[in-house]
Formats: C-alpha cells, structure tokens, sequence
C-alpha cells in the first residue's frame, strides 16, 4: 500500500509540474485574455465563439479581431473562444448546452443551414436594425438567402463555400475527355456518367472518389442534394415542414437514382487520397481541397469542371456565418463587431487564409486569382448556380435522415424505398416537436 | 457472506455498523448530486414536449413521448440491435478475457510485455483502431485476402445490413477483453498460492487445477465480468458511431446512440429522456434478474 | 505454447505498432502502404510530423490538464469508492442488499443520457468552465464501488474475525489487514479508471471550453477537424496522448507480478 501511495504522490507531482513548467507549450488558436473582465463599466465586453478553423484562418481571424479590438479600445472589446468542432456536430451540442443555461455568448458563428433553425428557435436576434441595404446589396445571393428567415435578415457569412467535379488530370487526359470550363457547356448528368464509366477500370482505377462519412456528419447532405435541386426538385415542403411528396417526390427518387449510378463507379471504403495517388478519376468535393492541394500534393495535376446537373444546373452552398445570439444585452456593439469582420477588406483577408470564395463581390473585385481556371470554374457556381440548404426549423433532423438515406443509396438500397422511410421519419418528428 | 458467530462483541457489531454508515456516505452523497439528482430530472423531462433550444416553451404533454416510443420502428430495430450486441458479445468477450488471463497469468520474463501487448487495445485511441479495421474489413483488406485464400469470396462486412452488427462484435469483443482481462487476473492474484501447492501434492493436473482451483476462486470475479460486461455491451456507442454512423440501414443503430440522437442532435430533451428511462428500466430488471440468478448459483457453481 | 501466445499478443498490438510507426512516416507512404504488411515497416523514418504536431497544438499542456483532473478523480475515488465497497462486503450497513441493486443499476445508466442535466447541476454550483466540472462527477463510480465489492468478499470472514478477536478496531483490520492484501485490486482499478476517463471526449468539451483546462482528447479534435488534415500528425499527436497511459501501466502492472507472492493469503 505504502508503495501505491508513494506511487500516487509522485504521479500528481509530475502532475503539477507538467502542467506548470509547460504552461507556456505551442501557439494556440485561442485567447489567453478571456478571464480579464473590464475595470470600467463602459468597456463592453463581447463575447465571441467560434469553431476553429484551419491554423492559417485561424491566425487570420485572430488578427482581425485584434485590429477591431484596438480600433474600438476603450469602448468594446471582443472575447473570443476558439472550439473544436469535434468530428460531428460537437459545437453544435455545445451550443444547445449553452442555451439551457442561459449562457450563449454575445456573438457566435453558425453553419449556415443552422441559422434559420436558430433564428426559429429565438436563440439569435435579427440584425435589420443594423445592417444597411446598401451594406447586404454587396453579398452574393445565396449568403442573403441562407441568413433570412421569414422576413427577417439574422447571420452574415463572410466566406461562401461550393461543391464540384474535381478530377485527376493525367487520368482524364489519358481517356481523352475534355471537361467543360464554361458554365453555359457544363456536363448534364449523361455526360457526367458516361465520363466516369469510360474512365473506370476495375480493380485499377475507380471512375469515382467521394469522401464517405457514414452519414454521421453534415457531409451526405450537403454533397449530393444538388442532384435533387438540379432534377427541379427538394427534400422539403416551402415552410420547411413536411418531407412527405418532397424527398420521396419522382424529381427526388431520379435524381438519387443517378446518384447511385455514379456512385457505383466509386470505392466507398475509399482512402483519402485515393485521387491523388491516380487510383479514383473524379472527385466530388469542395473548395477546400484547392489549399489541400497546392500545399501538400504539389506535384498533383488536376482540374475541375462544374457540379453535374438535370434540368437546371445547381451548386452547393452555405459556409460558417455570423448571427447575434438573443441573450445579448450588446445588440449593437455585436453587430459592430460583425460588421467590421465581414467588411471588403477582412473578406478579403480570411479568404485568402482559407483559400475559400468571398462572400463579398466587392471582395472578388480585389482577389482576381478567382477570374483565372481553375478557381474560376468556382466563382461562377457561387454567383450563378449556389443554393443554400432548405431552411426549417426542423432542419437537424432533415439533414441526419437525409444523409443516412444518402448512405444507404451509395450502398445499394432501394432509392424510393429508403427515401419513403425517410419521409416517415422526419414527418414523425415534425409532429413531435415543431407543432 | 459476513456472518453473526458467537464471541463477537457487542461493541464491534456496533462500530461495524456505525463505520458501515461512514464508509459509504462520501460515495452515496456524490452519487446522489451527480447521478441521481440527474436521473430524476431527465425522468421529469419525459413528460415534456422539451425542445432544447426553446427553454421556454417547455410543454407538458402527459405519457405522450412514452406512447410515442413503443410506436416508433427506429426504437424498436435499436432494441433489437443492441439485444443482438449484447447476446453475442457477453460470451465472447468474457470467454476471450479469462483466455488471455489465464495464457498470461505466469511468471516468466515475458509475461509482462504479453500482458501489456494484451491491454493495448484499450489504450489505443478508438480512432486508430476504427481506421485500421476499416482497413481490414474492406474489400481489398487483409481479412478478405485471407478469406479468398482459403476459397471463400470477398464479404462486404461494414458495408453490409447482415454483416455490420457481426464485423462490429467481432471487433468490440476484441477490443474490449484487454479490459477485464486484467479484472481476471487481479482475481488470479487474490487465489491463495497454497491452494495450487496443496493440490499439486496431491496429483492434480493442470487442467484438474483450473476446474478445481481456478474457476472456484475466480467465482466472484466471473460473476461480476459477467454482469459487467452485459452492462457495458447494453451502453454499446463509441464503434458503430465512429465506424458505420448506425448504418447500413440502421442495422447498427444502438438504443443509447438514438438516446444521443434525438436529444442532442435532434434537440428534443424529453423524447431522448423518455427512451432513457425505459431503457433504465428495462436493464434494471436484467440486472436483478442475473444478480439473483448468479447469487444463487453461488455455492453450485464449478 | 509461447509461438502462441506470441501470435495473439501480434494481434493485439498491431493497432498500436500501426499507430507509432505512421507517426514517424512521411504523410504520403501513410495511406499508400496500407494494403500490405508495409503499413508496419518504416523505411525513411522522421520526427516532422511531431514538430508539427507540437507546433499546430499544444499537446504537452492538455496532456497536463488531462493528467491533473483525472489524477483527481482516480485519486479520491480509490479512497471513496473503495470504503464504501468494503462496507457493503463486510460491514452492517442498514439496507445493504437494496443499496448493492441500486448501486448496479446506476452502473447502467449511459452518461449520454443524463449530460443535459447534470450540465444544469454543475453550472447551479457555479462550476462552468471551471477544473471541477471535470473530476466532482466521476469521483463517486458504481462500477469501482462493485469490483471493491466482489473483491472484498473474496477475502474470508475468518481473517478479520481473527483481528477483531486480537483486539483491532474494524477500521484498523481494514487498514492493516485489507489493504496489504488488495494491492492487485487497487492497482486494477487504477489503470482502469485511468484509461476509461483518458477517453473522455464530449463533457470535457461542453463544459471546459477555456483554453487554460482543455483536455487533451478535445485538443487532439483539432487535427481531425481543422484543415490541413494530415494523418502523421494524427498519429504522432495520438502517440503522445498514449504515453502517459502506457507509463501509468508499466508501473502499476507491477502489483500484478508481485501478486502470487506477496498476496497470498496464508493462513
């Protein structure tokens, strides 16, 4: 016993030490100075949270809420936490644990799909008041559409965000197709399939590459509804609550049908870099993958046309936003703050971090790496085709059932069948919970 | 069982009561704050229309969410899911847990490098173990490989509604039996060495020891990985979550992963904590029904 | 009998083997190697994904934190939870046999269940963001309390009896004869309660959000989430958060060597 002691006593003691001695470890992407409180009571003090991001947006965020705190010393000053998203929705149940306790912060940063869900929910508060025409005029549409709800103007994002076909160039080369780089030319949905069967060859090269996440996260959703949308179709009633005659509409069914097709094309229990070690053809994927690129697969040789469509071409949309939570007692000094993250020059400045679209056009004007191939391919989805994800209060559950749906159609099942169930599921939880 | 025999004195009957109040009273306070005050509210919770993001429009709607539960079909497959986890995994796992103690429980230079290659499972990150099975059991994996050398054609394992809840037991049982493994052997430990002296004189071998030495000592140790493990398996969340998120077709769905489904990710509180308590119920009733089954085969048993 | 034992013990720590040698691999062989027994064999083995690793987040530090909560709570639960288990095998406590079913009911309880409100209960005592949020809930554990239990009813009544007839006080006999004995099980339940809270993910992340307590499994999120993804740093930031649980193993594994020997009760 005497030893099992001595051992315990030394292990806090190591303990303690370590967590002094390195105390100071790595550079963090968050705030050290959140415990300060102000010393005068006309300093307000905002608090801020957000998802933490890659470690350049990050720095870059950091910096421009550094500028605004100096800009507006002595009068607001911004507190900000940096928190894990977690692998699903992690922040999300942060969020909802917060508003039991009444302990949202002043300002927080949403999906955009969660924003009319939130503004429903009365835990963010609109921001008319604050935002002038002229100010949303400069926003592209679909970041204007995703922040309103019935009416009412509640998140600003400040970075836009698209899904298209990425492909292996030397593949493509190769099998001698020419992927289109104007939108007026992009591949309807035959097009896209006949691509992807004439480039896959078994048990060697797969036609297709998508990134599987069993459904568990926001990925099925946001990937392939643009199949349903561009089929003129939706996976949700108007008012965002009915999903009977929507998700399991002929339109829907088509659509996820040729989902399936392609997806046959695809290893499921893909690697992640299957693409970029030659062995998949196509990818579908999102902006992100650009920096990926560029960084870490320098050698890479690749292209990328514009998301494949039915009837009507579509693309995906919705990135992080800004929104002010309602418990706020600091409405205006909040969305002062918001303002000046979102204003031409800091859209500017996080999208270079990030290697994302603007949300800005005045910011396009200034990042003209967004005219040129491959990025243009890019900015044309964001200001022609980009739809946000439908807006309900419901919308947790819609995204969960959709994707696990979308899972299971990847894999095999009957695409009516599972879309049925689907309907019966969200339909069942809207009568539970939003009437 | 502590026993009344003759020559005790009264006094220490009544410290063993008094010191019996005081021993347990630090655990039963904290219990009671941190686990059962909680259980009480989530009870209160699933009579209520509760949205979590909308405190205020806490609603309540009687037996609603309980009436609710026994017509939904998700409910009902997780039921069967986790029933299915449970019955499959409580002998293998155990069964596989004494194996490696009793492989290990020698002394010999090695052992100490076995028992921690055992163990190693447990410590390894969830996340390090999902990305290597999921290697493993895909088409172009290593146990489909060895499967096409003995003649039999590539399985689909994850990927597949009749084969996910398998691929995953197989994994967990194996995973998880480092954990009682050392359970195992702290009991092997507490079996008295003149024991196995006294039977090696009189001719025993090894085999004869096990039956008649080891197992006996292990009684209680077998009897509460038994029902430890019955326990765990029905919290069964962590690998189908991470591996198949519930799928292929909610054939891996478990009750606590659709728990944390409605109540977190779905947001409403009093559905999540009305399945919460049925399910509370239903393993209390489990438990008690083991617990007298395996007390009362305390003294028959081996 | 040891090439087979050998073969399974390969089984086990192949994870793990996996785990270390990725970390020290060049990104791109990570994922290439994967379909072979080249996933185990390094051939141009480096420390960058390390450096980088240590540099993106501060490992070190919430390994620090982790250790320190859950030094906390391993620490007054063996004390805690081992005094109750010892009353409920061997002391008269008023209702016993209804405190052990309740105490194995509650063992059932999936945490996921109750974090809503007992996340009320801890911001009621003021605790949000605060280091007790993380060990006060976990101190009190049914699960030690009953492997106490059964473990402590091992022990024969006759070896107490024999103290209390010497004139030792029950608290004495418990500290001078039961503890000497218990060892092993002492040793047990503090790895096992070591390793299950080193897991802890999603309390951890709601209610200690500040910087200055985050745990390490929240810190390794970072990797996983913010971009660039890269799998050698996983795997060296992985590496390092098993460290500490591989050298709390290697020295309490000791008490299980020690065990036959010294242990044994002997008349």
């Amino acid at each position: 016993m005497k030893k099992i002691m001595k051992h315990l006593v030394m292990l806090l003691m190591v303990t303690a030490f370590i967590v002094n001695a390195v105390g100071c470890g790595a550079e963090q992407p968050s705030n050290d100075n959140t415990k300060e409180t102000t010393e005068e009571n006309k300093n307000v003090v905002l608090k801020v949270w957000l998802p933490s991001h890659s470690d350049s947006e990050n720095k870059a965020l950091k910096e421009i809420f550094e500028e605004f705190n100096t800009s507006t010393e002595g009068r607001v000053k911004a507190e900000y936490e940096f928190i894990p998203r977690g692998n699903t929705f992690a922040y999300e149940d942060k969020v909802s644990a917060a508003v039991t306790s009444n302990s949202l912060p002043d300002v927080l940063m949403m999906d955009g799909p969660n924003i009319s869900n939130y503004a429903y929910s009365g835990i963010i508060q609109s921001m008319d008041e604050y935002l002038s025409d002229e100010e949303l005029s400069d926003f592209v549409d679909s970041v204007i559409n995703q922040g309103t709800y019935e009416g009412k103007f509640y998140a600003l994002a400040p970075s836009e965000s698209s899904v298209a076909l990425f492909y292996n160039k030397k593949i493509i080369d190769a099998a001698g197709i020419k992927p289109p780089t104007k939108l007026e030319n992009a591949w309807t949905w035959e097009e896209f399939l006949e691509a992807v069967k004439k480039v896959h060859k078994d048990g060697e090269v797969y036609g297709l590459n998508i990134h599987p996440d069993y459904g568990t996260g926001e990925w099925m959703t946001y990937m392939p509804t643009p199949f349903v949308w561009s089929n003129n179709g939706s996976i949700i009633s108007e008012d965002g609550l009915k999903a009977d005659g929507y998700i399991n509409s002929p339109e829907a069914v088509e659509a996820m049908k040729v989902f399936q097709e392609a997806c046959k094309y695809a290893n499921w229990q893909a690697t992640p870099i299957e693409l970029e070690e030659g062995r998949a053809a196509f990818t579908i994927s999102g902006t992100w993958i650009i920096p990926n690129w560029e960084n870490n697969y320098p050698d890479l040789e690749w292209g990328v046309t514009f998301y494949p469509y039915g009837k009507t071409p579509t693309s995906p949309s919705g990135d992080w936003s800004w929104g002010v939570s309602a418990q706020s007692s600091h409405a205006k000094e909040a969305a002062e703050f918001i303002t000046f993250i979102t204003n031409t020059k800091n859209v500017v400045k996080f999208c270079q971090a990030a290697g994302k679209p603007p949300a800005r056009k005045s910011s396009f004007e200034i990042m003209s790496e967004w005219d040129e191939y491959p990025r243009s391919v890019l900015k044309q989805q964001v200001l022609s085709t980009a739809r946000p994800r439908p807006k309900t209060p419901a919308y947790p559950v819609v995204t969960q059932e959709f994707a696990s749906a979308a899972v299971d159609i990847v894999l095999g099942a009957d695409v009516q069948e599972r879309l049925n169930q689907a309907a019966e599921k969200i339909d069942e939880n809207i009568r539970r919970n939003y009437k | 069982m502590s026993s009344r025999r003759p020559g005790y004195s009264l006094g220490r009957e009544k410290e063993k009561v008094l010191l019996g109040i005081i021993f347990i009273l630090p655990a039963i306070m904290l219990l009671f704050a941190f686990l059962i005050l909680p259980i009480f509210l989530a009870f209160d919770y699933s009579f209520f229309s509760y949205n979590i993001l909308m405190p205020h429009k806490k609603e309540f709607i009687g037996l609603s969410n309980y009436t609710d539960i026994l017509k939904d079909r998700t409910f009902w497959n997780a039921m069967k899911n986790t029933f299915y986890f449970v019955i499959l995994i409580v002998p293998y796992q155990s069964a596989l847990a004494l194996f490696l103690a009793l492989l290990i429980n020698r002394k010999t230079k090695a052992t100490s490098i076995f028992r921690i290659g055992f163990f190693s499972p447990v410590i390894t990150s969830i996340v390090v173990i999902s990305i290597l099975w999921t290697f493993l059991y895909s088409k172009e994996g290593l146990i489909n490989n060895f499967l096409g050398f003995i003649g039999i054609p590539p399985q689909a394992f994850l990927t597949s509604e009749d084969q996910a809840m398998n691929a995953i037991i197989f994994m967990s049982g194996w995973q998880m039996s480092g954990y009682f493994m050392m359970v195992f052997l702290a009991g092997l430990k507490e079996i008295p060495a003149m024991l196995y002296e006294a039977s090696s004189i009189d001719g025993a071998n090894k085999i004869q020891q096990l039956r008649h030495v080891t197992l006996p000592g292990l009684v209680h140790v077998i009897k509460f990985v038994i029902l430890m493990t019955t326990i765990q398996a029905f919290k069964l969340f962590q690998q189908p979550f991470i591996m198949t998120g519930g799928g292929p077709n909610g054939s891996t769905e478990t009750v606590v992963q659709l728990i944390y489904k409605e109540g977190f990710q779905y947001r409403n509180a009093g559905y999540s904590s009305a399945i919460a308590i049925i399910f509370f119920v239903l393993i209390i009733v489990i438990s008690i029904i083991m617990q007298k089954f395996l007390e009362e085969n305390e003294s028959s048993t081996f | 009998m040891f090439i087979f034992t050998l073969l399974i013990f390969l089984l086990f720590i192949s994870p793990l083997l996996w785990m270390i040698i990725s970390s020290i691999k060049p990104e791109q062989n990570i994922f290439k190697d994967m379909n072979s027994l080249k996933a185990f064999i390094v051939i141009n083995p480096t420390l960058k994904n390390y450096l980088s690793a240590l540099s993106r987040v501060a490992i070190l530090r919430y390994i620090g934190n982790s250790l320190l909560y859950i030094a906390i709570i391993t620490i007054m639960g063996l004390i805690i939870n081992s005094l109750c288990g010892y009353a409920l095998a061997k002391l008269r406590v008023p209702g016993r046999k209804y405190i052990i079913i309740i105490i194995i009911s509650l063992i059932i309880i999936p945490f996921e269940s109750i974090i809503l409100p007992l996340y009320l209960i801890i911001n009621a005592f003021g605790w949000a963001n605060r280091l007790p949020a993380l060990f006060m809930p976990f101190i009190a554990n049914c699960f030690n309390i009953y492997l106490f239990r059964q473990f402590f009813l091992g022990i024969p009544d006759e070896l107490e009896e024999a103290a209390g007839i010497d004139g030792a006080s029950v608290l004495q006999t418990f500290i001078t004869i039961i503890l000497p004995i218990s060892k092993t099980v002492f040793a047990t339940v503090f790895i096992l309660t070591f390793v299950t809270h080193w897991g802890d993910f999603m309390w951890p992340l709601i209610v200690a959000s500040d910087d200055s307590i985050r745990t390490i499994q929240v810190g390794l999120q970072f990797f996983f989430t913010d971009p660039p993804i890269l799998y050698g740093d996983i795997m060296a930031g992985l590496t390092f958060s098993t460290i500490p649980l591989a050298v709390i193993f290697l020295i309490f594994q000791k008490y299980y060597v020690e065990g036959i020997s010294t242990s044994g009760i002997k008349g």
